[in-house]
């Protein structure tokens, strides 16, 4: 079990390390980003393989924890969040869900399209979801004025 | 038109279209721009932006308005510059930048190139590709057999982006390639699971970021750029699917 999970953080660090690189961000944030990219999988992979939490809610769950690193990891670093949950989310992106999904309709399988479209709307929603929750909370503990800065809200 | 709304107004569209082109969400364009043209003293602000086209309004100091529209054509993904226009954009707040110096550091990071050598991304795209092969439960021989389509998949995709402007088609020729590499491999005993390696293989080219980016653009109720990133999406899904189901019928 325990090899699992290193196995698992290992292959999850990698991926999103890689596509920081593709994504072109600067040199000294590449390893922050796969880390970020690791917890959020390593929290996915624990919450549906040991404990069979449903898909939507593990995505959320691991969703909330790659923005809440990033949060902590954008303060220290002093740059824009999106540079790490951006590749922390790639491991969870439901892109395989989608070309699934139009590899189904392209051969007929109707049915079996309509369940894969499912899965890739209610994941990105989730991933959404899990960010947008994530935005808010902190919004709500970081500032100390909170009713002077108006109502004008990003997730 | 004034001097200074004029110059004002060429931050504002410079920065946006910097942010657009390099793949930042629409709703942090218009947050951004409508930041720095408050900053420089404008009334009346407003920034509307979808992910081909940014518009904004301004209200001079002797109140006439004007407006400004930049097409934006190119789409690439390139945080880094991101990350340094927001740098910008925070600089303009608390120091005193005036217009001038803020168009010549926009001048700056529009030249600015890649990070990363070809050679740096060609490994990059390689690991990606294998690691992707365990996390979907493949085996050692997924992972290299996913290594290799992944990376030459890919580079056919860079390539024949390169000779036409159709996404839509290089992505198929992307997708037909690592079909073709899977099964090869397979059927040449380097690869275990056909399944398994494809799937790893497209990770580099399936629209996960733009259907995650779509959804949470329709949550911030950016419903226009939504649809569009979602259409986008889709179609590169669509694309993708064509491409591997025209090899897989072949077996």
């Amino acid at each position: 079990m325990f090899l699992d999970f290193i196995i698992q953080f290992g292959s999850s660090f990698i991926t999103a390390f890689g596509f920081s690189i593709l994504y072109n961000i600067p040199r000294k944030k590449i390893i922050p980003a796969g880390i970020t990219g690791a917890i959020g999988w390593t929290v996915y992979f624990f919450l549906t393989a040991y404990l069979s939490t449903a898909d939507f809610l593990a995505t959320i769950t691991a969703s909330f924890t790659i923005a809440f690193v990033s949060q902590i990891l954008a303060r220290e670093f002093k740059t824009p969040v999106i540079i790490f949950t951006l590749p922390g989310l790639i491991p969870l992106v439901p892109g395989e869900a989608a070309y699934n999904m139009m590899r189904a309709f392209v051969e007929g399988q109707t049915v079996l399209g309509v369940e894969y479209g499912t899965v890739t709307f209610l994941t990105a929603g989730a991933l959404a979801l899990g960010l947008s929750i994530n935005g808010a909370v902190f919004q709500l503990f970081s500032s100390r004025d909170l009713f002077k800065r108006g109502t004008k809200y990003v997730p | 038109m004034e001097l200074l709304t004029s110059k004002v107004l060429d931050v504002c569209t410079g920065i946006g279209r910097l942010m657009l082109e390099n793949g930042a969400e629409t709703y942090r364009v218009e947050d951004t721009v409508y930041r720095v043209a408050v900053n420089y003293g404008m009334q009346g602000v407003s920034v509307f932006s979808v992910p081909t086209a940014l518009i904004i309004t301004v209200q001079g100091p002797t109140g006439e308005e004007y407006t400004r529209l930049h097409r934006i054509t190119e789409q690439k993904s390139n945080l880094g510059v991101v990350a340094e226009a927001n740098e910008l954009s925070r600089r303009i707040a608390k120091t005193d930048l005036t217009p001038n110096e803020a168009l010549l550091e926009l001048d700056r990071l529009n030249r600015m190139e890649s990070s990363y050598s070809p050679f740096e991304e060609f490994l990059a795209i390689a690991f990606i590709c294998g690691f992707f092969a365990i996390l979907f439960q493949g085996n050692l021989h997924d992972l290299v057999a996913a290594a290799i389509t992944g990376s030459i998949g890919y580079m056919v995709f860079l390539y024949s982006k390169k000779l036409t402007n159709i996404r839509f088609f290089s992505e198929l020729l992307g997708a037909l390639t690592i079909g073709w590499a899977a099964l090869i491999l397979t059927n040449l005993s380097i690869g275990h699971d056909v399944n398994v390696i494809i799937v790893a293989s497209i990770m580099t080219l399936v629209p996960g970021k733009a259907i995650t980016n779509g959804i949470r653009d329709l949550m911030a109720s950016h419903f226009i750029s939504g649809v569009s990133v979602l259409a986008d999406a889709l179609l590169t899904a669509a694309a993708i699917g064509i491409g591997i189901s025209t090899v897989l019928s072949f077996i």
